[in-house]
């Protein structure tokens, strides 16, 4: 097992940067995700970390060693490619046996380490078949099967399985958060599916612009993002977000969205910042009759997942679209004018400007009923 | 009982109709066009075979005749018992043919390699400095060449013939363009493997490259074997000579009763293009449909 640290590590293409100076620890057998939209970043990051991409500034270490100018085969690291990179030349046994012919395995010593690793994914049967006669998935073992044979330290997985249909993504999910347990190896794995990077890490670190935004536990993401990226990155729907001035009274602050003016707790600081941004969660908000609500919005369309209902709608006739997640199947029709309750608890609020988490709203709860 | 209108009737079926009957009628004069255009391309083989089959006299005859009056393989006995080496300048023109082909196959799909999956500094002058070498007229080279080849001794022999065209910038074109349309991630996995750049190009790079290879194999070996200017200017003697300027001296042996002769030599010349275009063509399917990449 090993560990895995970026110090201030930058990359620049000739004169562009893309990586500004990134710090990252990763711990012994930890499952550490990175995630964030395209472009953000982090493909560049995992190739870094592989050796496939120089490194423009910073330390990488692994395992307490400075590795920047070390061949990837040095760093003890195995990589998983979004198109699994198969050989098609060669059958899946060559393909397996080829990084440990590198290493100048002995045959026998290959011949057994294959079977085996063969063994632990269930592939055995498809041993002699070449990359072109395997299904996606069986793909994916394969390509996992290449990796896990040559018994790295570190596995780097880009996003693998980006390739493959709803059903079979959520299968393999579960199949490498298996593998990883049984393992209990160090993983890197890239995605831009938030689903997929909140059920299968230990940690995520969240990637914009060559950043990181935030690193914790899924939960963590969820319930405390730390600033308004993340907050509209982690959860599915997104979070809904309605910014509004902030004015001072003599009673202290206050911030006033949707005709309210909600107290800001006095040992939050707001000297200087004009407009605060609030967001709720789609399961926080409550659809209610109109006269019932903290707002009135025009539903502007409702998806019936069978298990649950989204409705979109409009808050306070504005352009802003809310989605409303409601358990179970309910029936609202497009244009109907509802009353929307929002649990002023559970809002986080940011600085507009600098997007940064300003407070949870457990604690305004909390101040309120001081 | 309630009418069914049959479905040719209704106006989306008619409409259905008259569209599958334009998309017939569209295929049948492409079919036509093809057709007239096989046709044209196959006639000079079709007279070429048919005049060596004929008596020399018949040959000459006007109005010529479709179809040979008599079938005589005469042509191809007098042929393998001329004066004229046809054995040797074929085997000649085979080995510089192959020799040439293997060579720039080797050379061309190594420089891609260089040029499309390495970094060094000035790559792209390098390739682009390369490519100007296209626009340099062969006839321009010819002088320069054999002064070189007689500076090494080599002129009058077939590698005068080879050395020169064992590079081809146009095969290094084609080769890197096909080299940069794969993905990357096939070497890159190789590479994290441990593999050096020699293995990643002879085990990963080189047995995926099998369409250009097969398509530069048709080029090259049929440009080399078809090559008049060179033999014409470097070789002198029946001992290194090839078939297009071979071909040319059966006319000073026979005189006038050589057409059928140069024909019967022509037709067993054009066999082995035949072969290499067969083998190649098979080659290029069998590439493309196996691939280790979902796409």
């Amino acid at each position: 097992m090993s560990t895995l640290q970026l110090r201030g590590i930058r990359k620049s293409f000739s004169n562009l940067e893309v990586i500004h100076g990134v710090d990252l620890d990763v711990d012994e057998g930890e499952f550490m995700v990175l995630v964030g939209p395209s472009g953000c970043g982090k493909s560049t990051m995992l190739r870094m970390i592989a050796g496939l991409e120089t490194i423009s500034n910073g330390e990488l270490l692994i395992n307490g060693t400075v590795v920047n100018d070390d061949p990837p085969v040095k760093r003890g690291i195995a990589m998983v490619f979004q198109n699994y990179a198969l050989y098609p030349n060669m059958t899946v046994r060559q393909n397996m046996a080829f990084g440990l012919q590198q290493a100048k395995v002995p045959r026998q010593e290959i011949r057994r380490m294959v079977d085996e690793a063969a063994r632990t994914l269930k592939i055995e049967q498809l041993l002699n078949r070449r990359p072109g006669q395997l299904s996606g998935g069986q793909s994916q073992r394969v390509a996992i099967g290449r990796a896990i044979v040559r018994n790295p330290g570190i596995f780097l997985f880009d996003e693998p399985l980006s390739n493959l249909d709803a059903e079979l993504r959520v299968h393999m999910r579960v199949e490498l958060s298996r593998l990883h347990s049984r393992l209990g190896k160090t993983m890197i794995y890239v995605t831009h599916d938030q689903v997929e990077a909140m059920t299968m890490a230990d940690r995520i670190a969240v990637i914009h612009g060559g950043r990181v935004e935030q690193v914790g536990s899924p939960l963590d993401l969820y319930n405390k993002p730390a600033n308004l990226f993340v907050a509209g990155f982690i959860g599915s729907p997104r979070m809904n977000m309605m910014a509004g001035p902030i004015t001072s009274t003599s009673d202290g602050a206050r911030l006033n969205v949707f005709s309210q003016a909600i107290p800001v707790p006095r040992s939050v600081n707001v000297a200087g910042l004009s407009e605060a941004t609030v967001g709720i969660r789609p399961e926080h908000l409550e659809v209610v009759d109109t006269e019932d609500g903290d707002v009135t919005a025009v539903v502007t369309l409702s998806e019936q997942l069978g298990d649950e209902t989204l409705i979109y709608c409009s808050p306070q006739d504005t352009e802003a679209t809310w989605v409303i997640k409601r358990l179970g199947q309910y029936f609202i029709k497009a244009g109907a004018r509802v009353g929307i309750r929002i649990p002023w608890n559970r809002a986080h609020v940011f600085d507009s400007q600098s997007g940064r988490a300003i407070w949870r709203a457990e604690k305004l709860a909390s101040s309120e009923r001081d | 009982m309630r009418s069914v209108t049959l479905p040719p009737d209704t106006p989306v079926a008619r409409r259905l109709l008259s569209a599958m009957q334009v998309v017939h009628w569209r295929n049948t004069a492409v079919l036509i066009v093809l057709l007239v255009g096989a046709v044209l391309m196959l006639l000079p083989f079709f007279w070429m075979f048919a005049t060596s089959m004929r008596p020399a006299g018949e040959a000459y005859q006007l109005p010529p005749s479709f179809l040979p009056d008599d079938i005589r393989l005469d042509s191809y006995h007098e042929l393998f018992a001329s004066p004229v080496p046809f054995l040797r300048m074929y085997w000649n023109s085979f080995v510089v043919a192959a020799v040439t082909t293997i060579g720039v196959i080797i050379t061309s799909a190594m420089a891609a390699f260089a040029f499309s999956r390495t970094r060094f500094p000035g790559k792209n002058l390098l390739f682009a400095s390369m490519l100007l070498g296209l626009m340099v007229p062969p006839a321009l080279l010819l002088i320069p060449l054999f002064f070189g080849m007689a500076s090494v001794g080599i002129v009058d022999s077939i590698w005068a013939l080879i050395l020169p065209a064992m590079t081809n910038p146009l095969a290094v074109f084609m080769m890197r363009q096909f080299m940069r349309s794969q993905p990357r991630e096939y070497e890159e996995s190789a590479f994290v493997d441990g593999a050096s750049y020699w293995t990643i190009f002879w085990r990963i790079s080189l047995p995926q490259m099998g369409p250009p290879i097969a398509a530069l194999s048709i080029i090259v070996f049929t440009s080399s074997w078809n090559n008049f200017l060179l033999p014409l200017v470097f070789v002198r003697s029946f001992e290194a000579m090839t078939l297009p300027v071979g071909i040319l001296s059966l006319e000073s042996s026979f005189g006038g009763a050589a057409l059928s002769i140069i024909m019967a030599a022509v037709t067993v010349a054009v066999l082995p293009l035949f072969v290499v275009f067969l083998i190649a063509q098979r080659f290029i399917i069998e590439s493309i449909a196996s691939t280790g990449v979902k796409k």
